[in-house]
Order: C-alpha cells, then sequence, then structure tokens
C-alpha cells in the first residue's frame, strides 16, 4: 500500500477538482466524487493533468441504471493514478425520463482518455447514452439494427424478439409465432 | 464469408481486406477489417460481439451465489481469475476480509491459473508465428495444472471453487504432493521453452520491433498487465494494492522498456517464473495454518456445514434459503481489481440490499488491450497483425461478454 492514506487522497482530488466536485466521499475504501456532467470533461482534464492527482489511467467506464430513481442513469468512471497508485471514482447523475428510444445525453471523453473510445461504445450500445463528440457512434457488441437498449432495466430479461436466422431483427415476429406457438 | 477475403479494390490501389470472424489466428471470433496499401496496413478496424452472451444482464438477473458461474466462462483460459475478481468485489461491499488459509489457497491458484493462462497464450502465439512444436509441449503442462483443478474443484475447466467467503473446499488429500510434483518439473519447462523460443532467430526476426507501442499512448489507451510492463511501467495490481495478502509474498514484477513484441513475451515468460516462485511460497503458508478455515464462519453470508445440516433444522432451513434466495450484501457500491494474467480484471458491483445485483460491470483486460490494436499494427506490414494478436494475448469471451 502506498504511503498516501485515504483521508489525504480525498483531500487532493477535492483540491483538484475545487467547485466541480458537488460530494466527495469514501464508499468501501475507494474515493467518489460526484460531478455535474455538464463538467465532465473539465474534472477530467483535472484530475489528469493536476500534479497532485495525476490519474492518467481509465480503468474502466459504465453507467448504472437506478430505475426507477430519480436521477435514473449514474455515468461512472474509473480512475487510477500510476504515480499515487490510488484510485478515484467520478461519477455524473443524469437525469432521464424519456422513453425506450431517446437518449440522454453526455459529452465524450475519448480525447482525454483513448480507451474512452470503446467503452463509450459499449456504454451507448447497451444502454442508450449519447455521447457528445464521440468520433465512432457505431455499435459496439450488437449487431447494428438490434432493437433497443438490453442494460436498461425496462428491457425483458428473456429478451424482445427471436432473431430467426437469416432475418434481421428489426422485421422478426415476436418470439411466439417464430417458435411457431 | 470467406475467412480472408478482398471487400472492395479501389482506383488509387489500395484495397480493403476481411480478415476472420473464423480465422485461426484471431484466437476465436474476432474480425478485422483492414485497409490495405501493398502490404502495408493504412487502416485497422475491429470488429467484437460475435460471442457476446450478456452476462451482465444475466447477472443482474441471478443472485450473488448464482452468478460465479457465469464469470468463470467469460475468460475460459483462466477460470479462477475472475471468480477471484468477483468474489474480491462482493466481499469488499460486506466488508469483511476472508481467513488466511482462504486467502493463501486462493493465491495459489491464481497463480497456477496465470500459468496455464501464458501457457496457452505462449503456445498458439509462437504457432501464429510458424513454431508448432512449442504448442504441444506447453499444452503437455497445462495438463498437468489443469489435473490440480480437477483434485481441487471436481471440473478441469470451469470450476466454480472460489466462493463469496473463501473457497468452496479445503485442499483434498494428497494435493501438497501433486503440486509439489508439479513444481519439480516445471523449470525444466521453462528452461526448454527458452532454448527453443527466446533465442530463436525465426521467433527474434518475426516479434523485435513488431507492433510496437510508446508508453504515452499506452498508458492514454489504459492498457494495463504485460502490455503495460513491456513498455517498462512498473504497474502490478498484486504490489499496488494488494489483494489475498500480496503483501506477505516476495515477487517480481518484470518489465521490459521496448514495448513490441518480443519484449511482452519476455515479460510472460519471466512472469510464469514468478509464478512459479508464488505457488511454492503459498504452498508454505498454507501449511502453517489451521486446516479447515478455509471459509467464513459467519452464518449470514455461508452455506452451512453439511454434518451441521444433518444435525438440526435450523441449519437445513438455513442451508435451503442459503441456495435459493442468496445472500444480501448491503447497499452499496465496490470495486475490486485482480491481476489476471492478460491485465487487471475488475468487477464494479453496485447492490441496492436485495439478493440481486443492480448492475456487475466487468472490466476486462482483453477488451481494453484490444481497443489498442489499430495503434500497433496500422502503418506496419499485414503479416505482423497476426504477431500483434497473438502478443495482446486476448481471449474473446471476455472481450464481449
Amino acid at each position: 500500500m502506498s504511503e498516501l492514506t485515504l483521508t489525504h487522497w480525498q483531500e487532493l482530488v477535492h483540491n483538484a477538482l475545487g467547485d466541480t466536485a458537488l460530494s466527495i466521499e469514501c464508499l468501501n475504501g475507494a474515493v467518489v466524487v460526484m460531478v455535474d456532467p455538464e463538467d465532465i470533461r473539465h474534472a477530467a482534464l483535472q484530475l489528469r493533468d493536476n500534479p497532485n492527482t495525476r490519474l492518467d489511467i481509465l480503468s474502466h467506464m459504465t453507467a448504472v441504471d437506478y430505475s426507477p430513481r430519480d436521477p435514473r442513469f449514474e455515468v461512472v468512471y474509473e480512475l487510477f493514478s500510476l504515480q499515487f497508485k490510488q484510485r478515484a471514482r467520478v461519477k455524473c447523475a443524469l437525469p432521464f425520463d424519456g422513453g425506450e428510444y431517446d437518449k440522454p445525453q453526455i459529452d465524450s471523453i475519448h480525447d482525454i482518455y483513448l480507451t474512452a473510445n470503446w467503452h463509450e461504445r459499449e456504454c451507448a450500445d447497451l444502454f442508450g447514452i449519447a455521447f457528445a463528440g464521440h468520433p465512432d457512434p457505431r455499435r459496439i457488441l450488437l449487431p447494428d439494427d438490434w432493437d433497443g437498449h438490453p442494460l436498461r432495466k425496462e428491457y425483458p430479461f428473456d429478451g424482445k424478439r427471436a432473431w430467426k436466422l437469416g432475418s434481421s431483427v428489426a422485421n422478426a415476429g415476436t418470439m411466439e409465432s417464430d417458435l411457431g406457438l | 464469408m470467406a475467412d480472408f477475403q478482398v471487400i472492395e479494390r479501389r482506383a488509387d490501389n489500395t484495397m480493403v481486406v476481411n480478415m476472420g470472424p473464423q480465422h485461426p489466428s484471431t484466437h476465436g471470433v474476432l474480425r478485422l477489417v483492414l485497409e490495405l496499401d501493398g502490404e502495408r496496413v493504412i487502416k485497422c478496424i475491429p470488429h467484437i460481439g460475435y460471442l457476446h452472451t450478456a452476462i451482465e444482464k444475466l447477472s443482474e438477473e441471478h443472485n450473488y451465489t448464482k452468478n460465479i458461474t457465469h464469470y468463470c466462462r467469460m475468460d475460459y483460459l483462466a477460470p479462477m481469475n475472475n471468480e477471484l475478481a468477483y468474489c474480491l468485489a462482493v466481499e469488499k461491499l460486506i466488508g469483511e476480509e476472508v481467513p488466511a488459509r482462504a486467502s493463501y489457497i486462493r493465491v495459489v491458484m491464481h497463480e497456477l491459473t496465470r500459468i496455464i493462462s501464458h501457457l496457452v497464450w505462449m503456445g498458439t502465439h509462437v504457432m501464429d508465428l510458424g513454431a508448432a512444436t512449442a504448442l504441444v509441449y506447453a499444452f503437455t503442462q497445462r495438463e498437468k495444472i489443469l489435473d490440480l483443478y480437477e483434485m481441487i474443484g471436481g471440473q478441469r475447466m470451469m470450476t466454480s471453487y472460489i466462493r463469496i467467503g473463501g473457497v468452496k473446499e479445503d485442499l483434498p488429500e494428497g494435493f501438497e504432493e501433486a503440486v509439489a510434483e508439479w513444481h519439480a518439473q516445471f523449470p525444466e519447462f521453462l528452461k526448454l521453452m527458452d532454448t527453443l523460443l527466446t533465442k530463436n532467430p525465426i521467433l527474434m526476426n518475426r516479434t523485435i520491433g513488431i507492433a510496437p507501442l510508446d508508453r504515452a499512448t499506452s498508458i492514454s489507451y489504459g492498457l494495463v498487465g504485460p502490455l503495460l510492463r513491456a513498455v517498462g511501467v512498473e504497474q502490478d495490481v498484486r504490489k499496488d494494492e494488494p489483494y489475498c495478502r500480496y503483501e506477505e509474498f516476495d515477487f517480481d514484477v518484470p518489465t521490459q522498456p521496448e514495448g513490441d513484441v518480443y519484449a511482452r513475451y519476455l515479460v510472460r515468460l519471466e512472469e510464469m517464473r514468478q509464478s512459479h516462485r508464488l505457488v511454492e511460497q503459498g504452498m508454505k503458508k498454507i501449511a502453517e495454518t489451521k486446516p479447515g478455515t478455509h471459509m467464513w464462519e459467519t452464518e449470514h453470508f455461508t452455506p452451512p456445514k453439511r454434518i451441521n445440516i444433518e444435525r438440526d433444522i435450523e441449519n437445513l432451513i438455513h442451508h435451503f434459503k442459503y441456495w435459493t434466495e442468496g445472500i444480501k450484501p448491503p447497499a452499496g457500491e465496490a470495486y475490486a481489481a485482480v491481476e489476471s494474467s492478460k491485465g487487471e480484471l475488475g468487477f464494479y458491483v453496485v447492490s441496492d440490499g436485495s439478493a440481486k445485483p443492480v448492475r456487475v460491470k466487468v472490466r476486462g483486460p482483453s477488451f481494453v488491450n484490444l481497443a489498442a490494436l489499430p495503434a500497433m499494427v496500422e502503418g506496419g506490414l499485414i503479416a505482423d497483425v497476426v504477431a500483434a494478436i497473438g502478443s495482446i494475448d486476448i481471449v474473446l469471451g471476455e472481450v464481449d461478454r
């Protein structure tokens, strides 16, 4: 373990972010910061370039669907510092009351961390979150014509449609009709 | 679709070629679209998702104890690493450490798992480069470790041996001797591989200076594990954020400065030596602990012992409730990472206090590392694409999840 204590580290992260941090706390051994979705690019740049934090690795980023809570989505960035061997988790709450095909929006950070490119594509694919300024917003895991975003809570666990071999998802029938029931 | 097919010929003499998804050297179902100028790669676009099994969606539907069985199927070449990372994340949520014996057993299995994963990587990687002999030797060694897997968990691959709160069973009789036997003969194999491969001119020609990455790009791509260590960054989750009492163990983190395919090869070879050391230390430490302390004693989060189920009705009820309802960790979130054979393997688990997680995000090292493939191969020769893919050591089950 590095010599930095968690409280001291939390202070350093807080100093780097200043007013951008809406709240900062220690959860199960990790420093967790909430920032406004509008400020995510600013926060990421600050944390990466501030000499006291140097969070230069984006370990992963993802979203969580807290439906039916409001704000519904949370986008989570897990950062790691090679120099200080410490982590910080940055979270943005995304309010959303749209339907199945509407998308909440947040800025892309693909140019701050190159790895964010694929992570954001995955997030957009599975959660239907739009990343403004993303250079390549194609789906990544699912086929391009897939219907819906599976990791949203309203997406049924056993799937929406059966996908007949050779047919595209968009014009597949219901699961019962495809199975001949 | 053919495995290797020209999609488009352009007027300026460049062409677009499809490679995969069933090309043998893509190690699964990875599809690459390559834009070529003669033999030079101008652009590379990976297409993934052919093995998507929605494990993260499944995790939200099944309870915490059942979920363990999904994860060993992700990185099927290193099954126990996945179980370990998930269990550590849930234990972090609960906020309790496992007993020393369980930790040491986990370390031994973790390191053996690293070795079997590296063995498959080594065999298939050098076979891609034209040396078929090494594969046979590597798989012979892998079988020996899978025998140990079978002893401990009853299966050769998907053991689900590591459980929340410890490990499923204590070490079986004869396990120590079996490990000692394996341990004694393994250095000879490493020496053999060293003589077969390390200074092999064909291997060196095909790997030195190939698919290079510099330090800054690697960091920005969030590369981890052997790939990051091959650009000279000494990063290892086992050292930086020790779990399973790794701080008590003595081992080195090998690094190489060059950042090419050969450097990645050297790093992984040395890692196998270090894992070999760790297994011995782990077995010594296990011998110092009390047998039977391989699991939490707390009632809430562990199944009752077999002998107690037969003794009274309360334990029988607890047994049923444990396996049907599952456990209920407190609400909150936790991220736990382990140094898997391919890099940092992390689980981000969000709980609302019920028996099913709200969200389980798997941070798979293969997914992250594969994103850097275009940066490695663009500007190089098409023949080197195969070497680059092999050097990343991807498992598509983990990329697509």
